[in-house]
């Protein structure tokens, strides 16, 4: 069954489709959604949001963009939503440990290691996540694009919606803005 | 190699750390955890749905926005029949009352 073939089954409630879209997508919005929110079962339960919304909205899909655009769309979106509540319940669980209420998992959470990070690489790799937070949405989004699924700067533009040269100068801040926030990192902890 | 230089060759790892990164798995039976959650949703939602209906100022104010609906029907849909209903009715009334007093003039008059 080839794409445009599985849309349609999709758009007429397959469930056989629904199936081998999963199959066939499940890593790559996983992967791009652990890469955004740095938490495995964030990822998880964005991971179940996005299929569901597909299964929701396919209907609206037009064939105007490459599906796996649209999808990755979908993940950036929900991904940046987790994000803006996770914030949220941050600042609520700092009022909270004011009285003494808030878990320690909440106000301080744990260092995120990537698994599919190889294990010489694991603690920079920690570090770069770690500045990676820092980062502004966009940069975050074009950064993790091109390094965490190897997409190429035409297909991040096309994703963004926004011009290559625009992609090329997101990542460059990107980098110049990681390189920034390591170096004090690095300095601060006496490596 | 001195601090400066050190620091660098740290940050040029760490950028370059996420190179040949394989791609993470979700947990197994997605597909599984997914139908569950798809079918909760969907049996929670009439549930919600039931759960609002069943509340006892929602059901009172169901029934009386339906008692005005039908009111409304009624009273818009047959203006012109109740009417003439109502004409028909006082026209046999009248019709009754004079074969009435027809009647009693025959019945009193002496033979």
């Amino acid at each position: 069954m080839n794409q445009p073939e599985l849309i349609v089954q999709l758009q007429q409630g397959d469930e056989q489709a629904f199936k081998k879209l999963v199959d066939e997508w499940q890593d790559m919005v996983y992967n791009t959604a652990i890469g955004i929110v740095q938490n495995e079962d964030d990822a998880d339960d964005i991971t179940q949001d996005v299929f569901i919304q597909v299964y929701q909205s396919v209907s609206s899909f037009k064939g105007e963009s490459k599906f796996s655009t649209w999808l990755y769309r979908i993940v950036i979106s929900k991904s940046l939503d987790h994000i803006k509540k996770k914030k949220r319940k941050k600042r609520f669980a700092f009022v909270q440990s004011l009285f003494g209420t808030a878990s320690e998992e909440d106000i301080h959470p744990e260092e995120f290691n990537h698994p599919g990070v190889v294990m010489e690489n694991k603690e920079r790799a920690g570090e770069l996540f770690k500045a990676m937070e820092q980062l502004p949405g966009n940069q975050r989004i074009a950064f993790t694009l091109h390094k965490l699924e190897a997409q190429k700067y035409q297909d991040i533009a096309a994703i963004m919606d926004i011009s290559l040269t625009a992609v090329e100068s997101l990542i460059a801040r990107a980098k110049g803005n990681l390189r920034k926030i390591l170096k004090q990192y690095y300095e601060e902890n006496n490596f | 190699m001195d601090n400066h230089e050190h620091i660098n060759k740290l940050i040029h790892d760490a950028l370059n750390s996420l190179d040949g990164a394989a791609r993470a798995t979700p947990k197994p039976y997605l597909l599984t955890r997914l139908n569950a959650r798809m079918q909760n949703e969907k049996e929670s939602g009439w549930d919600n749905a039931l759960r609002f209906i069943s509340k006892p100022a929602i059901a009172l104010v169901g029934l009386c926005l339906v008692i005005a609906i039908n009111a409304t029907v009624v009273t818009y849909n047959y203006p012109g029949k109740t009417a003439a209903a109502a004409e028909e009715q006082y026209a046999a009334v009248d019709e009754y009352s004079s074969s009435t007093t027809v009647l009693n003039y025959i019945e009193n008059i002496e033979p």
